[in-house]
């Protein structure tokens, strides 16, 4: 078995972890709305928290998977564990209409397109 | 992170990268488990942490978007195997395989997993070890 890390790679690795990380997200739009989906694994449903101000979407979350104190760390592709995300959305957008579900470390957010932007028909008296 | 509004009529919401995870992704990974450290910069997959606590080894995988039944884990003559694999229309989703060879001093036979938050963490137990003390034996 290997030996656990250098100092420096401790210190290394806790400086990542308090890094904020965007995460992978997946983005599609139709002509009742957009739908986000974003990547947040490790994070639970509690610790996430999602914000709708001036027609921006904040999506924040933490891992709920620290480390044990007595456990050693061998390897560790990733360490962040804040994940951050900002998103602006168009005036078409009905950013406080927006519904959130998360399932498997994958939070999907569906925002529709707000009432003054959907077409119309005006009467011709 | 503030992001720039860019003007663009034709798109409902603007970002400064419009990330599209790429959907199929195979990773075919041949790790000795007590290799040494890789270059931590470099990741290629999704995250992966091992970690050791007294007893055990645990192995941390992300892969959001997997059910319990889209992981298929199976143990091969001290090769740990993870393949995963969505519905095709599923945009995060995709197909995943790794593989980790394990050391003798893994006890295979008692390896237990758990998916929560779209983490994979599997257990590894440690197999006894031969106790440092001598044991007496008795002389009749």
């Amino acid at each position: 078995m290997n030996a656990s890390m250098t100092p420096t790679e401790t210190e290394r690795l806790t400086e990542a972890s308090e890094a904020i990380q965007r995460p992978n997200f997946h983005a599609e739009e139709n002509d009742d709305g957009a739908t986000l989906q974003i990547a947040l694994p490790g994070v639970h449903k509690d610790d996430l928290k999602l914000t709708f101000q001036e027609s921006s979407l904040k999506i924040e979350g933490k891992r709920g998977d620290s480390v044990p104190e007595n456990w050693k760390t061998i390897r560790d592709t990733n360490a962040a564990q804040h994940y951050g995300l900002n998103i602006c959305l168009t005036s078409r957008l009905d950013g406080s209409k927006t519904t959130a579900s998360y399932e498997d470390g994958i939070l999907t957010l569906k925002v529709p397109v707000s009432e003054e932007a959907k077409p119309r028909e005006i009467q011709v008296s | 992170m503030r992001i720039p509004y860019h003007p663009n009529p034709t798109h409902l919401m603007n970002f400064i990268q419009r990330y599209q995870p790429s959907l199929t992704w195979v990773s075919e990974l041949d790790r000795l488990f007590d290799q040494t450290l890789r270059n931590p910069d470099f990741t290629m997959g999704p995250r992966e942490a091992f970690l050791e606590s007294d007893n055990a080894w645990i192995l941390r995988l992300d892969l959001p978007g997997y059910n319990k039944q889209e992981i298929k884990l199976t143990m091969n003559d001290h090769t740990l195997q993870v393949a995963a694999e969505t519905a095709a229309d599923q945009p995060m989703g995709g197909k995943f395989e790794g593989q980790w060879r394990l050391g003798e001093e893994v006890d295979a036979s008692g390896i237990s997993a758990r998916l929560e938050d779209g983490v994979l963490e599997l257990n590894l137990p440690k197999k006894p070890q031969a106790t440092a003390e001598p044991t007496l034996i008795p002389i009749q």
